[in-house]
């Protein structure tokens, strides 16, 4: 037998298993390639990190997330400032962490921290979770993140 | 697909922060949803609201059908109430941490006698100040399950589904499960 849940649980969810468990600010790491499992970046993490990851692109500090209305969608209510990326390449995935994780934090070969999110990232008419205008990313331009929201459209 | 992962430790507060067992949740500690007509957790709600599990006769119907207690009261069987004082009310709050987290009660009486086909999981919004629940005002979120024998499969297996009035019931081991990741 299915349970079935009240709509609210999907927003609850939203605000108490995802939201409350982020602090404000928060960081981003951006990285291009195939989005990895958040399993295998634990387990992995020197392989993924700023200074060993041909496939980081950029880090970001000072994002904050809210849930509006307390409705099902969190969105990115404070984008973070512009950063020039490390490399250029398309940005496809990202870590959401749950605090404001430094650079040098992400330079390191020790977990920053092992409470974060792994979520897609896209171009403005895309899906991902953190989208941006154009996510052809280079190294010589300020990269801004256009918005982000994500939503419990649960299929488990 | 595009999908959505968390990371083993951020994985690992899910069921406490959704259930909140024995917490009186005052206005402010419930900022991932303030202002709305929904609790801060499975267990507890906003200012005050009370966490009840009820085991029910009579057909089971969605969530979105009731709208209150009251409009069910007469195929209610037994109640179990999540509070602050004493800790947990009549729920343990010892087994909220693993996913799925541990859903185990002390004996309550049963207040009338039928067979259990279903339970119910409310939140229900009490009076402002104290914990307080109302079984007439608006129940804020609710899960709804099967009852039945062991080993038919059902949400929650009780050894008999016949519940007698007076007598005393618990509930052990009833597991919740949180995502920890979702397409979309």
């Amino acid at each position: 037998m299915a349970l079935t849940y009240h709509p609210n649980i999907r927003k609850l969810f939203m605000g108490r298993a995802v939201l409350a468990a982020f602090s404000s600010p928060m960081a981003i790491s951006v990285y291009t390639g195939s989005q990895p499992t958040a399993l295998q970046v634990t387990n992995n993490w020197t392989s993924y990190t700023r200074v060993t990851s041909l496939d980081f692109l950029v880090h970001y500090q000072g994002g904050a997330w809210t849930q509006p209305n307390s409705d099902i969608l969190l969105q990115l209510f404070t984008i973070p400032p512009g950063v020039i990326p490390t490399r250029s390449g398309t940005a496809t995935w990202a870590i959401l962490w749950n605090t404001n994780i430094t650079g040098a934090a992400v330079d390191g070969a020790t977990l920053p921290t092992p409470n974060f999110l792994v979520v897609p990232v896209s171009d403005s008419i895309g899906q991902g979770v953190i989208r941006y205008a154009d996510p052809i990313l280079f190294n010589a331009t300020v990269a801004t993140i256009l918005d982000g929201s994500m939503g419990a459209y649960l299929t488990v | 697909m595009p999908t959505i992962d968390f990371s083993p430790g951020m994985a690992s507060g899910i069921s406490t922060r959704m259930l909140r067992l024995g917490e009186n949740l005052s206005s402010t500690n419930n900022v991932a949803v303030s202002g709305l007509t929904i609790g801060s957790g499975i267990g507890n709600g906003a200012a005050g609201a009370m966490g009840l599990l009820l085991l029910m006769k009579g057909t089971r119907p969605l969530p979105t059908d009731q709208t209150t207690i009251d409009a069910l009261a007469a195929d209610v069987l037994v109640r179990f109430v999540s509070n602050s004082s004493p800790v947990g009310g009549d729920f343990q709050t010892t087994q909220q941490g693993p996913n799925p987290a541990i859903i185990s009660t002390s004996y309550k009486n049963a207040e009338a006698s039928g067979v259990a086909t279903w339970f119910w999981w409310v939140v229900a919004q009490g009076q402002s100040g104290a914990p307080s629940y109302s079984t007439s005002l608006p129940l804020h979120q609710q899960i709804i399950g099967s009852v039945g024998t062991t080993g038919t499969g059902a949400d929650l297996e009780i050894p008999n589904t016949t519940i007698t009035v007076g007598e005393a019931y618990r509930v052990m081991n009833l597991r919740l499960q949180f995502p920890t990741s979702w397409i979309y």
